[in-house]
């Protein structure tokens, strides 16, 4: 009796935990490989996805990330998109943008090219375009957005396919200054030169960047996973985890000021209203 | 087996296209704003070829601002956002000096605090796809015509009389109004002409002619700079901004910028005559 009493308990058990997983949502998010904020390589895919991981862990959302071109992310315009939305919203429309995380860039110099400048120092700072007149700047292919607001103040741009590439020409000599993220520079800078960190210096920049999920029009009960996942954001901010998570991949600086201001506004300027 | 042949023009467009793409989505965004300045903030809201990231000096009405601005040496920068729910944002911000673009949506309780200043008698026309509509839509300046249809607005556009003509309304931005049009998800939209050549030369190049303009004009929309009356020196740089705009007026530069992007000499005979009335 006691037998026949646990079997139906144990199928009973079995049925409720089936009922709850099959109530469990599922949602998946494309990424492109953008080393340490997201890569297939990584922990949980990188700084933002362990960020997502936790989320979704708080919110009880099954999320997967898949990993494509960044060419192929543009141009479908019906799926859910991880990165800065700026890159994304001119193609496609949304039904929810939700800020997780913020990226910073900086100008970086190699100290040793600029011996005759006084201020060459670790802590030098570009605080006008007036700095940069004449200068010629590396960077990423398809980050530049106001050329001609530059050309105009006489500043050269040279864009490259590969950040690599870009640090090997500044230790050169054949760049003045290169804009990368704060992040990446210091993988690349970490990979292709380790006995000389202290020689790439930087200056931050003034704004940062937003990083988000962004759930497409076409995705299914996004308000409500969006809902669930801003939820869960606020409680791995709340319980301390999502601060965990950014001062692991900021380890070399400190949590970086105004973070959480930063992230509010940009909630505030991604809140979408019916007519966008 | 079928064999795979692309064009040369279509090959073309794909290498285009995959040229011009970012490497990262997660990447430096180099615009004016990098550094710290005391400048004077403009958020303009992206509607090429007036204003575009994608345009010449940013489109010819960015080109036009900077120019004003540089007449009265007063510094300053665009920024030029996808969604009109951020000037919204941008508005609550005393920060911010101005907004410009079309349907920005503008609450009248926001009017109260902002100075417009028109650039540009924007004359619109109904579009729709041909290959939905075997029949001609006919607009021949009755809305009544239009009965039962839908009508892709842009975000932030007034809609009443649409309504009233009972036409559904679905609201969306520029370039998703086309693709909107191509799924038919609405019958027609009313776009600038240089905006809709713009798209079509841009993204629909191989299909443009399936994008049919309806007889007669769906009217005009003023595209105009907004100073926000909130910030410090918005009133007296509304002043200054008139002032310069007049200056480029006289001297030929606002005359010339627009012939320059525009190419369309009537037009531009047709704005200096608007903008002379305003400034009168």
């Amino acid at each position: 009796m006691l037998q026949i009493i646990l079997v139906t308990f144990a199928l009973l058990f079995g049925l409720a935990l089936n009922a709850q997983n099959s109530n469990t949502l599922s949602i998946v998010l494309e990424a492109n490989e953008a080393p340490p904020f997201w890569s297939k390589t990584l922990a949980h895919n990188g700084m933002g996805g362990e960020i997502i991981y936790e989320i979704s862990k708080a919110a009880g959302i099954n999320t997967s990330i898949v990993f494509k071109p960044l060419s192929r992310l543009i141009e479908d315009d019906t799926n859910n998109d991880l990165g800065n939305p700026a890159f994304y919203i001119v193609n496609q429309d949304f039904k929810e943008i939700i800020p997780i995380a913020l990226y910073y860039a900086s100008f970086y110099s190699y100290a040793k090219n600029h011996k005759n400048d006084g201020n060459r120092s670790k802590d030098f700072q570009i605080t006008s375009f007036d700095e940069l007149k004449g200068k010629k700047i590396g960077l990423l292919k398809g980050t530049l957005i106001d050329h001609s607001y530059f050309e105009n103040k006489g500043i050269l741009f040279e864009q490259s396919y590969s950040q690599e590439s870009l640090f090997k020409k500044l230790r050169l000599g054949r760049l003045d200054y290169v804009i990368e993220i704060n992040l990446v520079a210091q993988e690349v800078i970490k990979k292709l030169y380790p006995s000389e960190l202290d020689n790439f210096i930087h200056s931050n920049m003034n704004t940062s960047h937003p990083i988000a999920i962004m759930l497409a029009n076409e995705q299914p009960n996004a308000h409500e996973i969006a809902k669930k996942y801003k939820k869960g954001l606020d409680e791995i901010i709340a319980n301390g985890i999502y601060r965990k998570i950014v001062e692991k991949y900021y380890s070399q600086e400190p949590f970086p000021e105004n973070w959480l201001e930063d992230l509010q506004r940009y909630t505030q300027l991604y809140t979408l209203q019916e007519d966008d | 087996m079928k064999n795979i042949i692309i064009k040369p023009t279509k090959l073309l467009v794909l290498l285009m296209f995959f040229l011009s793409v970012p490497l990262t989505a997660t990447g430096p965004r180099v615009s004016s704003n990098i550094l710290s300045l005391e400048k004077n903030e403009v958020f303009a809201l992206d509607l090429p070829p007036f204003i575009s990231t994608e345009a010449d000096k940013n489109g010819a009405l960015s080109e036009i601002v900077n120019a004003v601005f540089a007449e009265e040496k007063i510094e300053n920068s665009i920024s030029i956002i996808p969604l009109q729910s951020m000037i919204k944002y941008y508005l609550t911000q005393d920060t911010t000096l101005a907004v410009m673009g079309r349907h920005l949506g503008i609450s009248k309780e926001d009017n109260k605090s902002l100075m417009e200043i028109p650039l540009y008698l924007s004359n619109e026309y109904y579009l729709y796809y041909k290959p939905l509509h075997a029949k001609n839509l006919e607009f021949n300046g009755k809305l009544s015509n239009l009965k039962g249809l839908r009508y892709g607005a842009s975000s932030g556009e007034e809609t009443a009389a649409y309504e009233n003509a009972q036409i559904k309304v679905e609201n969306g931005r520029t370039l998703s109004l086309f693709k909107k049009l191509k799924k038919g998800t609405v019958d027609f939209i009313s776009m600038p002409t240089q905006s809709a050549q713009w798209i079509l030369k841009k993204n629909f190049a191989h299909e443009s002619k399936d994008f049919v303009m309806m007889q007669g004009g769906s009217g005009s929309v003023f595209i105009s700079i907004y100073f926000n009356l909130k910030h410090p020196e918005g009133k007296t740089l509304a002043g200054s901004f008139k002032k310069g705009l007049q200056s480029i007026v006289t001297n030929g530069k606002y005359a010339s910028i627009l012939e320059k992007h525009l190419k369309n000499p009537d037009d531009v005979k047709l704005q200096l005559e608007q903008i002379n009335k305003f400034l009168k």
